[in-house]
């Protein structure tokens, strides 16, 4: 991190190498903290998820023992969706919520980093289980009574525990990226002039503020009765299992919008960039993204037409179910019109924004046909179910992320990723892709259930199962390729060295250097307009074509207009005070983990929970009472 | 979603004039009498669950407003929100409308209402 | 619960823009409606659960005259912090002392109420593992509990630092925000009492 000359930068210098890296309140370094780590845990959930496949090769295989196998798909999917892709997600609203709100940082730095470690020592507690005696093996949904009954292991404690750290950690960063995007937004930038993956980002932060406490209640519920004897969930003693999948599904089904959302935001900001055109009806991609998060609220039985709750409430929640496939249409119908006679420049980070938009159609379609009681009634617990996430969380989600990783990548280091890679690892996930889950919509069909550790020969699931695994090894294939990719690119330094805006982009983080300064923005900017950034390199003429405006040079910083516009009156704002490191969050965040630990092995954990609530205090304790910025 | 422009006109103009505009908040007398108030409510919640003529809907219906009115006094009076922005009500009512609507949702699942 | 600890600091000043206070607030509000799911989502399984006794003592055993007093005190520490509070906007430093002690005691009674009432109940057969009725009752007022307890902690933060004069700092937490935790801690009791106690006797 260089600081510039001037205007001065008050930041303590810290310490260097790793301890910095621990003790960064700094929203960029907290982004890349989330993004490697989302990196690490892909690795190993795409192993896991390998390691399924392979036991599903063929008829009556034993690559795996049942156990194992249990283990391994409810970590697959623990894995992939709160410690892959929320953390990827957090990682790109860490990074860019504030710098295209033209904002220094976010609005609790220390909070942010508190969060982030948080999120680290659960992942990591919850991988810690499998060195202690086994992995959870309880499904990631945990249901009711199965969760509550293998009270003789461990397993499920892990889960539970480890899940309701994640949420403590997803609920600090909602509520400072809530408080960041509704308090520290640039001059003239109202919420109409966001860029739509901000707005994604708030409304995902609402969907989770919103919707985690249910889930956790249950997981207290779950652990009161799995170490203490409740009976929230003994149906003999008329406890009822079904308020376990309620209060868990009133957070999974936004939680799917919080996987999926961000996703949207990013292919909102690539799409326009490569369609060098603006975004079709950018207010209607905004509100029906607001209405996705607010609808999602009120269709989370749809995951339980099968427990038998009556056909009033089954018809109620599938009605509302259909009914959300309208904003989610409205967005396809504004991309479609978004990339509609457009200058189209079809590089890897376009790519993957097209074939999400293809494969999210896809799993939104397979999507709907799951609102239609009847036909989900044949539908449920199959391999279509599985199909159907897989098309909108990895075709969909994943691309997402993936074609903003592409985007952003130059922004991050400084160098383009290589193009003939990237089209390399494009096609071959792309292909890999659609081997492996669009075969599982014909299994589903032919009845073969989810969850399946083995299945006998003469049911004609052989072959597709075959074709699935095959197709799994390719995706394997891609994102080697895509890890040589960055490897090369950064590590290896041989990527194309580029400028503060290699894509020629529209919104503020292009007018910053790559990557950027502590402060993010010598001045902050002054917004006019809605993609400000092009429409000071650009004006229309006479037929509506983009011509450059020769004056303005590349990353050059706003200009207010009434100071005279071509004037370079660059003055620099007033000396700036970053806040500075503090290692008091990761020794909060380091003293949960430590509490949940010791809850799991109750009763000598009571020892575990006494020293965790002690260093949590300390933490918080210090963290209070410390200064934001220490003097020099 | 809290996207009513006079509140983000409302934040920005906060952010330009260094902090909050200072409606009047009520003074100590008034708060003494708000507590006066609030405890002759519970009072006569408390009356009411003994009068046994009261049985049923009716007195459920009594004492749900009576708590809804001393739930409104303190959030409105003691907490400000009466006098704050619309961003914080929106806030608050989201939750706790969202939450009123969702459970009762799941409750008549269970036909347990 | 802790949450509320973590507030950070006003970094917004850091970054050019003054208004300290907003930025903690803001987040303050967003995190209270979170807490109303949190507790909807318990009140609503001790409906659910309010007659599933298995045998153990069920509603009947409450003591409404006691725990109307306790909820009487809860009340009016709502008051006193609000007092306090006042006194704070006036920097009168005395007064906003005093009526933060009377918080922590009226806070500090409340929760003595309720782990007497909890030791007679449990004496009478109405435990956790008893029924679904005390699970739901005893985690319902049990978190309601912990997040009087903690309240407690921070306002005793707070009078501590009104000795050291370091009051007026504004770093995290300051009597305002901690104020509005305090009055939801109370409202939700305000619930409970009507929905657990009083409806159901």
């Amino acid at each position: 991190m260089t600081t510039t000359a001037e205007p001065q930068v008050f930041r303590s210098p810290g310490s260097r190498g790793l301890w910095a890296w621990v003790t960064t309140v700094d929203h960029k370094r907290i982004g890349l903290l989330y993004a490697v780590s989302a990196a690490v845990f892909f690795l190993i959930g795409g192993i896991e998820a390998l390691l399924v496949r392979t036991q599903l090769f063929g008829p009556n295989l034993e690559v795996l023992s049942a156990e194992a196998y249990n283990q391994l798909f409810t970590m697959h999917g623990l894995t992939m969706v709160f410690l892959v892709v929320m953390p990827i997600a957090a990682a790109f609203t860490n990074y860019f919520l504030p710098i295209m709100i033209g904002a220094r940082d976010v609005a609790f730095p220390r909070l942010n980093s508190f969060s982030y470690w948080l999120f680290f020592f659960g992942g990591l507690l919850i991988y810690s289980s499998f060195l202690l005696g086994g992995a959870p093996d309880g499904a990631w949904v945990g249901y009711a009574p199965l969760s509550t009954q293998l009270t003789e292991v461990v397993r499920m404690d892990f889960w539970t525990i480890g899940l309701a750290l994640l949420g403590v950690s997803s609920l600090g960063a909602s509520a400072n990226f809530i408080a960041t995007t509704f308090t520290m937004r640039a001059p003239g930038m109202s919420m109409l002039r966001m860029p739509v993956f901000a707005w994604m980002s708030l409304v995902v932060a609402f969907l989770l503020i919103f919707s985690l406490p249910s889930v956790t209640i249950g997981l207290f519920q779950l652990f009161l009765d799995r170490n203490f004897g409740a009976l929230f969930y003994a149906s003999a003693a008329g406890g009822d299992p079904l308020l376990w999948q309620h209060l868990f599904w009133i957070f999974g089904h936004p939680e799917v919008y919080v996987l999926i959302l961000p996703a949207m935001g990013i292919v909102s900001e690539v799409l326009p960039t490569f369609a060098r055109k603006p975004l079709f009806g950018y207010p209607f991609v905004v509100f029906s993204g607001a209405a996705i998060g607010f609808i999602g609220f009120g269709v989370w039985s749809h995951h339980m037409f099968t427990s038998g709750m009556g056909p009033i409430a089954e018809a109620g929640f599938g009605v509302a179910t259909m009914i959300i496939a309208v904003p989610t249409g409205v967005k396809i119908f504004n991309w479609l019109g978004t990339i509609w006679g457009g200058k189209i420049k079809y590089n890897t980070p376009m790519l993957f924004s097209l074939a999400f938009i293809a494969m999210f159609v896809i799993g939104g379609l397979s999507g709907v046909t799951h609102a239609v009681v009847p036909s989900d009634t044949q539908q449920h617990d199959s391999y279509y179910v599985v199909a159907h996430f897989h098309y909108v969380l990895f075709g969909g989600a994943v691309f997402g992320y993936v074609s903003g990783i592409y985007y952003w990548f130059p922004k991050w280091t400084g160098r383009k990723l290589n193009e003939a890679l990237g089209k390399v690892h494009f096609w071959l996930a792309l292909i890999g892709f659609n081997l492996t889950f669009g075969p599982m919509h014909i299994l589903g069909l032919n009845g073969m259930p989810r969850r399946t550790y083995r299945y006998p020969e003469g049911l004609g699931w052989a072959n597709w199962n075959a074709v699935a695994t095959i197709g799994a090894y390719v995706i394997l294939l891609a994102f080697l390729v895509f890890a040589w990719n960055i490897v090369r690119t950064h590590f290896l330094a041989k990527g194309e060295r580029v400028g503060n805006d290699p894509w020629d982009g529209r919104t503020l983080e292009w007018t910053t250097s790559s990557p950027p300064p502590v402060h993010n923005f010598d001045t902050i900017p002054v917004v006019h307009s809605l993609d400000d950034f092009w429409h000071q390199k650009y004006t229309e003429d006479d037929e509506g074509r983009a011509v450059r405006i020769p004056a303005v040079t590349e990353g050059a910083l706003t200009v207010d207009e009434e100071t005279g516009g071509g004037d370079e009156s660059h003055e620099p704002d007033e000396d700036m005070h970053m806040p500075s490191p503090s290692f008091y969050p990761v020794v909060s965040a380091f003293g949960f983990a430590i509490t949940g630990a010791g809850l799991i092995y109750l009763p000598w954990g009571f020892l575990g929970v006494g020293v965790g609530v002690a260093i949590a205090v300390w933490g918080l304790f210090g963290w209070s009472l410390e200064p934001v910025t220490k003097e020099h | 979603m809290a996207t009513d422009t006079t509140e983000i006109e409302a934040v920005d103009a906060g952010r330009a004039d260094h902090g909050e505009d200072h409606i009047e908040h009520p003074s100590p007398a008034q708060y003494w009498l708000i507590a006066l108030i609030l405890a002759i409510i519970t009072a006569v919640e408390i009356g009411a669950s003994y009068i046994s003529a009261l049985e049923g809907p009716l007195l459920v219906s009594i004492l749900l407003i009576l708590g809804g009115v001393k739930f409104a006094m303190v959030v409105a009076l003691f907490m400000h929100l009466k006098f704050d922005k619309p961003l914080y009500r929106n806030f608050f009512l989201i939750g706790l409308f969202g939450a009123l609507a969702m459970f009762v949702v799941v409750l008549l699942t269970f036909r347990a209402l | 619960m802790s949450d509320a600890a973590v507030t950070d600091t006003g970094h917004a000043e850091a970054s050019g823009h003054h208004d300290v206070k907003p930025v903690r607030k803001t987040a303050m509000w967003v995190f209270l409606g979170s807490e109303c799911v949190f507790f909807g989502a318990m009140i609503s399984t001790f409906l659910l659960y309010r007659n599933t006794t298995n045998g153990a003592p069920g509603s009947e055993i409450f003591n409404i005259p006691f725990t109307s007093a306790s909820s009487f005190i809860l009340l009016m520490s709502s008051l006193t912090m609000v007092l306090a509070h006042n006194a704070f906007e006036k920097k009168d430093l005395r007064q906003t002392r005093v009526w933060l002690i009377g918080t922590v005691l009226l806070g500090s009674t409340f929760l003595a109420g309720q782990i007497f009432e909890f030791t007679e109940f449990i004496h009478e057969g109405l435990t956790l593992p008893a029924s679904p009725f005390g699970s739901s009752f005893y985690m319902l007022t049990g978190f309601h509990g912990i997040h009087v307890a903690v309240g407690v902690m921070l306002l005793a933060a707070m009078v501590v630092l009104s000795f050291s004069g370091r009051l007026y700092d504004d770093r995290g937490l300051n009597v305002e925000l901690i104020g509005l935790y305090w009055h939801f801690v109370d409202i939700v009791w305000i619930v409970i009492f009507t929905v657990v106690y009083l409806l159901q006797v």
